[in-house]
């Protein structure tokens, strides 16, 4: 009987290496070795349509979507409300495993948390009422947008007049496309900025960080989420 | 004013400068798509970051090479009657010193991105409807990065050593070098895949410190080109023995009873001036001798530029003297 030939011992550093590519890139803190089957601590700031505060609990579109990412990887979520600032505090303390409240991505934010990918993004518009004739131009028109909406900065840039009022039923309004849509309103054809929602996470827990990306990237309705979410 | 008659290279030396000028109009082609491969993918890795900095500082010798071209084939003129030969010299001081300060401020930004134990994270893409880790795609352009330059460099470092271009055979040698750099940075992100939060902003110091070597050697040949340093034979620290074969060919005339000869590097050809101590009874003739002299000096190398020849009472060293 011909001997057996031995397993060419060079050869087991490569197969090590092939091994381990297989759960490559790992987590510095182990974020999502400690997730499967555990605990997925989540941070809230309120948002709606994406987070909602509700009597029942937390609801909205992204709260959906982190449900969904938890029954994957089998896993209980526990919420904790807070500001922005709390929760990129507590993300970089490695406390929580993600925030979300339809934070948009923003370049201040880059090297002080690690952000998904860009999951949704949205146009600002300018919707009308139906039936109402659309302008030609903007300039000097009022337009009623809410005070905290970056969307104010471009009308402004534009020549209309930004009206930041609570609620202004006859005038037209600016916000993202969706939401245009979702009221019945005719969106405008200027483009006044561009979402890009993101989701904040742990610095340097790369295969977290690519789970969370593949979660994601799953869900491409997430217009008609908001829509249904939008309408009372 | 005299101005200096222009310098021509010979035919054979002429044929593998162009072959040069192409071959660095490739490179250039190959190592700005290095630049933009390295840029798509740069992400927050600090040893990218280190590692793209140097490929993008590394097109100026290139470019100062080329750039340099057009200006050597202008002759010499009124404004400048020594001639464009060193125009070489001004673009390598200015990308020696750029390589430098990055290198120092890579160093400086790696090293406190270590010492405040900052996490590296590198995100994902969509790549044909995949979500890829990006790290992978980091890796693929530094090998693209280390492989292309390993190649051209070859080629370079023998064109360069054919016509004693050194701006040249400068990059060939970067370029050899820097695949050690590619591949540190291939091991930093692998090791911040494999969970090591350190691995990155290591990676990027060490780069750093090739960055600064690279800029610190550099500042070197400039300097000592501009500070009129004896010539060196390329590639090499040792001084070039051609002053004292000039010397010793003139010294071997007839007419000449001293000889002394100092040279500089004028870019890749050389001018410099020679005192002669005529022999007795030769002083009458010296403007038809100095003449001939200057012709055999000027033919003895083909980088030989223009030597200046100087009739001079005996007060130079006896050994130099028959």
């Amino acid at each position: 009987m011909p001997p057996c030939p031995a397993f060419p011992s060079r050869l087991l550093p490569l197969l090590v290496v092939l091994l381990a590519a297989c759960r490559f890139p790992q987590d510095t803190e182990g974020t999502l070795e400690q997730v499967s089957g555990g605990r997925l601590e989540v941070g809230l700031t309120e948002n709606p349509p994406w987070v909602m505060r509700t009597p029942t609990g937390p609801a909205g579109v992204e709260v959906e979507l982190v449900r969904e990412l938890a029954a994957g990887l089998d896993a209980e979520v526990r919420w904790h409300w807070g500001t922005e600032g709390n929760l990129v505090e507590a993300l970089r303390a490695h406390r929580i495993h993600l925030a979300v409240g339809g934070i948009e991505d923003a370049p201040w934010r880059r090297g002080v948390v690690a952000t998904s990918r860009v999951f949704f993004r949205d146009l600002d518009v300018v919707g009308f009422a139906p039936g109402t004739v659309v302008p030609e131009s903007l300039a000097g028109r009022p337009v009623a947008v809410t005070i905290l909406d970056r969307a104010g900065r471009e009308l402004e840039a534009m020549g209309a007049r930004p009206v930041y009022a609570q609620a202004a039923p006859d005038l037209p309004v600016a916000g993202p496309m969706w939401q245009v849509r979702a009221r019945g309103l005719v969106p405008g054809p200027w483009t006044l900025g561009e979402r890009r929602h993101v989701w904040l996470l742990p610095p340097g827990e790369n295969g977290w960080i690519l789970h969370v990306d593949r979660h994601l990237a799953r869900h491409s309705d997430l217009a008609e989420r908001l829509r249904r979410a939008e309408r009372p | 004013m005299r101005i200096r008659p222009p310098y021509r290279l010979p035919p054979d030396r002429e044929q593998a400068f162009r072959r040069m000028v192409r071959l660095e109009w490739w490179t250039l082609g190959l190592r700005l798509s290095i630049v933009l491969g390295l840029g798509l993918v740069l992400g927050n890795s600090q040893a990218m970051k280190a590692a793209w900095v140097e490929d993008a500082i590394g097109l100026t010798p290139s470019i100062a090479f080329l750039v340099s071209c057009r200006w050597r084939k202008r002759d010499p003129d009124r404004d400048f009657p020594y001639g464009y030969q060193r125009a070489a010299v001004i673009a390598f001081l200015c990308a020696a010193v750029a390589l430098s300060l990055f290198g120092v401020f890579l160093l400086v930004d790696s090293s406190l991105k270590l010492l405040q134990g900052e996490y590296t994270t590198i995100g994902s893409v969509m790549l044909f409807g995949e979500i890829v880790w990006l790290g992978w795609l980091m890796i693929a352009a530094l090998l693209y990065s280390v492989v292309v330059p390993l190649v051209i460099g070859h080629l370079q470092e023998r064109a360069a050593r054919a016509v004693h271009e050194k701006t040249v055979l400068v990059d060939a040698r970067m370029s050899k070098a820097d695949w050690t750099t590619g591949l540190a940075a291939v091991v930093g992100i692998l090791g911040v895949g494999a969970g090591f939060w350190w691995a990155d902003a290591a990676a990027g110091a060490l780069i750093a410190f090739s960055v600064c070597k690279d800029g610190f050697v550099n500042l070197r040949e400039a300097a000592g080109d501009l500070l009129d340093r004896r010539p060196h034979r390329i590639g090499t620290r040792e001084p070039d023995s051609l002053t004292e074969d000039i010397e010793r060919e003139l010294c071997a005339l007839d007419w000449v009873f001293a000889a002394e000869v100092r040279l500089r590097e004028e870019g890749s050809v050389l001018s410099g001036e020679a005192f002669i101590v005529p022999a007795r009874g030769h002083e009458r003739d010296i403007v038809e001798r100095l003449a001939e002299a200057e012709q055999l000096v000027r033919e003895f190398d083909w980088r030989i530029y223009e030597v200046v020849l100087m009739p001079v009472q005996s007060e130079l060293r006896p050994e130099r003297s028959r």
